[in-house]
């Protein structure tokens, strides 16, 4: 080595050797990174070209055959030939995943007999059997991307493999696994929430809502059992279930809720009783009223306006002297929502009178 | 003089001096390094996860939360319908735009009432933060813009008006976005996800990244192709931003210690927001400032929390082109930040606040806040040494060669994690340009910094508290030039 950049190198002085030895890897370093700037450039247009040209091959054979319905019927010469060309193509993985891909997408934009043919033929190349074996390795999104797969091509075989996952600390794999089950099973098989041990977020709540969307509603099972869960975020998203489908079979099921130690769940308590409009719960909820805290009360008297009667009016009336907004708005807006006219002659506080008259304007505009 | 270099005390002084500065280089350096894996780490983990995210799930969802857009307004009359029209077209399904006229005295309020046909409605203000009076609420006529708010008040500010804002919103979650800002037409739905994805924590606020758009090729007010800043002092700005949003911020998010959230893009939990009791108008920097007191809020009511950061570029924003102008920005970011830390001061080292205290705050405090009055210092230390001839010039050389090793490493850095997450500059000749930046910003664009944190720190010590908003060049031509020249000092 030249003798100087010797004498920097292995210096006695500590802060020398230290400073130097930091130049001399910072400086390598950079130069290696910047490079990989390039090789990456480099790699992902390869990449980008490969894909490009296998998705066009794949997406013309596709076509073909979900158009052409008679020529690709099922055993004809033309179906066996194109199994077996995708079988061929399929054993290399950067193929396999473009496939994978492409099939997804047209899946997608396909209903009825179309995308039953798509799932036949997903499963006669063996991509379904790929799919599975790949599970047992790979890294936790590649795994994800593979339950998506797998649940939207309603492999059902594999749901036992995807229920395992259900309960993953990884929340993007749990959440996939979660979703694919959904597409599995359907609605019929969302049962396996029930023994979910962690909570379930906002968005995946979204995205299950969504799914159960696409089930004819005939097949919709009650969704009761999941008030039942010990997970509070399973038993809150099994209320906006029941709301949303209406389902009021068991009503005193739902009104307990209201008394839940999670105020999550009585929050989705109330929703469930407004949405379905179970008149019966209005004088439960004036007599826990007291007991709530002030987030839930609000939401109390927000959801009276939706269920209330005469009983209700008189119990809010009360509230129009009341001088703290969150409570006097929400209860101002009930009363007129029930359709309770203030005689102009009333002697309720002016601060009142403005908020009836605002939240008049705000439900009837005209 | 001899006699002088011979003392053995000055010997043992300059000898203490050139360790200290060294160690500190070093603790700054690692510090920086680590965080800058744990950004790879992070943004990483964060490309893989929304691989799998379907943002169309937010917009057709009936379960989707709301948001109100807070827009104050000052002096806008040029420009303010063209900015609402903006906003009201923003790509999301449950929002409202509450527009503030913080008591222009131009025409804002009549072009207002024209435009979108407004009339008063009867409406009573919650003043939950106390603010200047509220002259009117004003709702429009055509159920077309039923979405949109405006609020007439009396002058009191941008933190007044937005405090303002706070008050009216009837949503959960509200935003401030920079009416100059271009947004990725996703950018509501993406910092939306954080808090649809909360479980055992509530999400109090997020952030995005901001990216800059000067030379970038804009058509109808759309970002069609991202280009490396032409200007000089712009270009230097698109390598630092890359490295402070993608290095910086990503890092301490994954940590749980991020203490800013940019004012131009983030989204905030109203409720949190009002409790922790708004803007405040008393500092230049507000979006800091709330973002650690929202903080306090919950650690001091022990509940549960995070502030989170979304990698993805969603805010395109224009940069000063010009040294006049960006030291002025400087120097009121230096402001901001030395008000937010005497504001916040019991925070330091106070293990109650868990990781802001320990880390995020002192990290604040030294290498923000300090390692520009460091540098500054060794610099005049180093000039009287050279004049004095006390200078010892291997070592010197050394260190200044370490630290511009260190200043390439971390552009490089930067650089590749933006090649291989978001890829945003296409061009080959664009990443040549950002790494010819990194190879002379040390000696071109660092210096110039520091100048500006010192001007920053001086005036600060003199009481000033104006805001000195840059002037834009603009994407649509004189009318907003016009608007932003009218916007100059507002605060």
């Amino acid at each position: 080595m030249v003798s100087w950049l010797e004498s920097y190198l292995y210096n006695g002085f500590l802060p020398v050797k230290i400073s130097s030895w930091g130049i001399l890897l910072l400086l390598t370093f950079s130069a290696l990174l910047f490079l990989r700037i390039f090789i990456s450039r480099v790699s992902k247009a390869r990449e980008y070209q490969l894909q490009t040209k296998y998705s066009k091959i794949f997406e013309d054979q596709l076509t073909e055959f979900i158009f052409d319905e008679e020529r690709y019927a099922e055993g004809s010469p033309d179906h066996l030939e194109l199994i077996k060309s995708l079988r061929r193509q399929i054993k290399v993985k950067l193929r396999r995943r473009v496939f994978g891909k492409a099939i997804l997408l047209f899946h997608r934009d396909f209903k009825g007999i179309p995308e039953q043919r798509l799932e036949k033929l997903y499963r006669d190349i063996g991509m379904s059997k790929y799919a599975i074996g790949d599970l047992r390795e790979g890294s936790w999104y590649e795994k994800a991307f593979i339950f998506t797969e797998l649940g939207q091509m309603n492999i059902a075989e594999a749901l036992p493999i995807v229920l395992k996952y259900t309960n993953h600390y990884n929340s993007v794999l749990r959440e996939e696994a979660q979703f694919a089950a959904v597409r599995m099973g359907g609605a019929v098989n969302i049962s396996f929430m029930a023994d979910l041990e962690l909570p379930v977020s906002g968005w995946q709540q979204t995205r299950i809502m969504q799914e159960l969307d696409r089930v004819d509603l005939a097949q919709i099972p009650p969704f009761f059992y999941l008030l039942d869960a010990k997970n509070a975020s399973v038993v809150a998203f099994g209320l906006k279930l029941l709301a949303k489908y209406r389902q009021v079979d068991d009503p005193e099921k739902i009104m307990a809720k209201i008394h839940d130690e999670q105020e999550e769940v009585r929050l989705a308590a109330l929703f469930c009783i407004r949405e379905t409009e179970m008149y019966s719960a209005a004088n439960r909820l004036i007599e826990r009223y007291p007991k709530e805290t002030p987030e839930v009360q609000q939401e109390i008297l927000n959801t009276l306006g939706f269920i209330g009667d005469e009983e209700v009016i008189q119990f809010l009336e009360d509230f129009l002297y009341e001088d703290t907004y969150n409570i006097a708005y929400p209860a101002t807006r009930s009363l007129v929502r029930l359709g309770f006219k203030l005689s102009p002659d009333s002697g309720i506080p002016s601060f009142n009178k403005e908020l009836y008259k605002h939240t008049r304007y705000e439900l009837f505009p005209g | 003089m001899n006699s002088f270099l011979d003392n053995s005390i000055v010997h043992y002084m300059l000898t203490f001096y050139e360790l200290a500065v060294f160690y500190f280089a070093v603790v700054v350096m690692s510090a920086y390094i680590l965080l800058a894996i744990i950004s790879l780490i992070a943004v990483r983990k964060y490309v893989h996860k929304n691989t799998f995210t379907n943002y169309e799930s937010l917009l057709t969802s009936t379960i989707t939360p709301s948001v109100s857009i807070l827009a104050p307004a000052y002096n806008e009359a040029v420009t303010i319908v063209e900015n609402i029209r903006s906003l009201l077209s923003i790509h999301y399904p449950n929002m409202e735009v509450i527009v503030i006229n913080d008591g222009s005295k131009d025409n804002t309020m009549p072009v207002l009432i024209s435009a979108f046909n407004l009339v008063k409605i009867p409406f009573v203000v919650n003043y939950e933060i106390e603010t200047k009076e509220v002259l009117g609420v004003y709702k429009s006529t055509n159920k077309a813009f039923d979405n949109l708010v405006v609020v007439n008040k009396i002058n009191g500010g941008k933190a007044d008006a937005l405090n303002v804002g706070l008050n009216i919103s009837t949503k959960p979650y509200v935003t401030s976005i920079d009416a100059d800002c271009i947004l990725e037409q996703d950018a509501l739905l993406k910092l939306m996800k954080p808090f649809e994805d909360q479980t055992n924590k509530r999400v109090i606020a997020t952030g995005g990244v901001v990216r800059i758009i000067n030379s970038c090729k804009i058509e109808s007010g759309k970002l069609v192709a991202v280009r490396a800043p032409r200007n000089w002092v712009a270009r230097f700005q698109a390598l630092e931003y890359i490295r402070a949003f993608l290095l910086g911020r990503m890092a301490w998010s994954s940590l749980d210690g991020l203490l800013i959230i940019s004012g131009a893009i983030g989204i905030f939990d109203r409720k949190i927001t009002i409790a922790a009791g708004g803007y405040n108008h008393k500092t230049v920097g507000e979006d800091m400032e709330l973002v650690v007191r929202m903080r306090r809020y919950m650690h001091h009511n022990k509940l549960p929390y995070k502030v989170a950061f979304v990698p993805d570029p969603l805010c395109w924003t224009e940069v000063p082109e010009s040294w006049k102008v960006l030291q002025k920005q400087r120097n009121r970011w230096t402001r901001g930040t030395i008000e937010t830390l005497r504001m916040h001061r019991s925070v330091f080292l106070n293990p109650s606040y868990g990781k802001i205290g320990l880390l995020s705050y002192p990290f604040w405090l030294f290498f923000e806040w300090l390692a520009p009055i460091v540098e500054f210092v060794g610099i005049i230390y180093t000039i009287i040494l050279i004049s004095f001839g006390l200078i010892n010039w291997p070592f010197f050389l050394l260190m200044v060669t370490l630290v511009y090793s260190f200043a390439i490493f971390f552009s490089v850095f930067a650089l590749l994690l933006e090649e291989i997450t978001y890829h945003a500059y296409h061009r080959k000749r664009d990443i040549l340009a950002l790494f010819f930046v990194a190879l002379i910003e040390p000696f071109c664009f660092h210096p110039f910094v520091i100048y500006s944190a010192i001007r920053g720190n001086i005036d600060y010590l003199r009481g000033k508290t104006s805001w000195d908003k840059f002037e834009r060049k603009g994407f649509s031509g004189k009318d907003r030039k016009k608007m932003v020249e009218s916007r100059v000092n507002y605060a």
